[in-house]
């Protein structure tokens, strides 16, 4: 049991390490349309990628911040929502992502064979 | 469903708590962000649950969402100077670090010769440059310890809040009990600095100006204020010790009251002491002697001591009366335990 969990302690920060790198990928990737926090959460969860909301509320920001993506407050809402929406410089980012994670797998399939 | 039943109220404050550990600039737009996120999570849950919302649900939302200070650590990732962790000790530090100075300069206008000079240009150019200095050494000194100290180090101080996340502790008649680490970290930094202070250098505490460029320094503790050290050495070590003790804690509970009625009561006890005894301010004539300082400093100094005397024993019978007023009332809410105590920086 002990083991099973020190183990699993050193696991963790691969893995979150491993995914950090591909949640910028895979929220570009939704955000096609506009989409607020929490709608975003269950449109990844429902496509089998859970993101923590304390990572992805920030970082829904940072890549405001960069300029990756466009932020409107819409008050018609239940209740106010701020709706976030890729951009054109989002755009390209995230298509030259797409291409490099597709090599990137091409090329670890190798060497994992 | 907003403030129904009051409990949505636990949303208000959970994004006020996040709030305080966002830098000022970003602060009330991610508030009204959290608030709107979390009700939608709660209405996922309600929807899910085919019930109406509930207390339990704002906590199982709230307990998702993590501690405040967690919460906020995700959005100060890019190139932040001062994280979440330091912020809160690092406010009351810069303000604590600008009143000295203020302090400072508006002695140094009074006394003879202490000002940067009689020129109104002259007088804001040296007010505005030590000012800065002071602010820029403080913002340096946060900077440097967030990128050399460890994130768990600098989070130590939070550490009870972090691990027992208890968001019923946002409630407002629990809120009342909950320790303010910070405040209290703060308060044990301050008495370190002038327990090193009066211990190892009580001669730097006085006064001085620069005629002609020649530094000129009085110091003002008499020499029966040795009588004092012992006993402000050991109030001052039982404060720090308990400052740490308290701060481990998330909530107030009838023995740290208890407690502290003990502190508190050393601290009357050595204020009585100090409005009984020797005068705490006068001249060091083995200072004068060795160092032969500018004569008509020495004079105002020695002109003015019955006022500085004076003055102090003022400020101890005010001190007097506050603390008395707090000890009553940490005696009666030990003995109740209703409310919280307030803890206020020296």
């Amino acid at each position: 049991m002990t083991n099973g969990k020190k183990y699993q302690e050193l696991l963790d920060p691969y893995l979150q390490e491993l995914r950090r790198g591909l949640i910028v990928m895979a929220v570009l990737s939704q955000l096609d349309e506009p989409q607020y926090g929490y709608s975003l959460i269950k449109r990844l969860s429902e496509k089998g990628f859970d993101v923590d909301q304390g990572t992805l509320y920030p970082l829904l920001r940072r890549l405001e911040e960069r300029g990756l993506l466009e932020s409107d407050w819409v008050v018609d809402d239940p209740r106010p929502r701020k709706y976030y929406k890729i951009n054109s410089t989002g755009e390209s980012i995230l298509a030259d992502l797409k291409t490099e994670w597709t090599a990137l797998v091409q090329v670890l399939e190798g060497v994992l064979s | 469903m907003r403030n129904e039943n009051g409990f949505i109220e636990l949303f208000n404050q959970y994004s006020v708590e996040v709030g305080r550990y966002l830098p000022r600039r970003k602060r009330n737009d991610i508030q009204v962000e959290i608030l709107s996120l979390l009700e939608d999570s709660l209405e996922d849950k309600s929807a899910a649950a085919g019930r109406q919302p509930d207390e339990d649900m704002v906590i199982e939302v709230l307990k998702e969402f993590g501690p405040p200070i967690t919460f906020a650590e995700n959005y100060h990732q890019d190139n932040t100077l001062i994280g979440p962790a330091a912020f809160p000790i690092f406010k009351p530090v810069l303000l604590f670090a600008m009143a000295v100075f203020l302090l400072q300069f508006v002695v140094g206008m009074i006394i003879p010769g202490g000002g940067p000079g009689d020129d109104f240009l002259t007088i804001l150019d040296s007010f505005f440059d030590n000012g800065f200095q002071v602010f820029g050494a403080v913002v340096f000194a946060f900077a440097l310890l967030e990128r050399t100290t460890p994130a768990e180090w600098l989070r130590w101080p939070f550490k009870e809040m972090t691990r027992t996340w208890d968001p019923t502790g946002l409630k407002p008649d629990k809120r009342k009990l909950a320790v303010r680490a910070s405040a209290l970290w703060v308060e044990a930094l301050f008495l370190v600095g002038l327990l090193v202070l009066l211990t190892v250098f009580p001669h730097w505490v006085g006064f001085g100006s620069n005629r002609n460029g020649i530094w000129n320094f009085v110091p003002v503790l008499s020499e029966s204020f040795s009588v004092y050290l012992p006993w402000v050495v050991a109030f001052f070590l039982t404060k720090i010790g308990f400052n740490f003790y308290v701060a481990q804690k998330a909530f107030w509970d009838t023995r740290m009251r208890w407690v502290s009625v003990g502190v508190q009561s050393f601290g009357v006890l050595l204020l009585l002491y100090f409005l009984s005894g020797p005068e705490v301010f006068g001249l060091n004539p083995a200072y004068l002697a060795l160092h032969n300082p500018d004569p008509s400093l020495v004079t105002w100094f020695e002109s003015t001591l019955t006022g500085w005397n004076t003055g102090f024993r003022i400020y101890i019978v005010i001190q007097l009366i506050g603390r008395f007023i707090q000890l009553a009332r940490t005696v009666f809410l030990a003995i109740t335990g209703k409310q919280q105590i307030t803890f206020k920086l020296r």
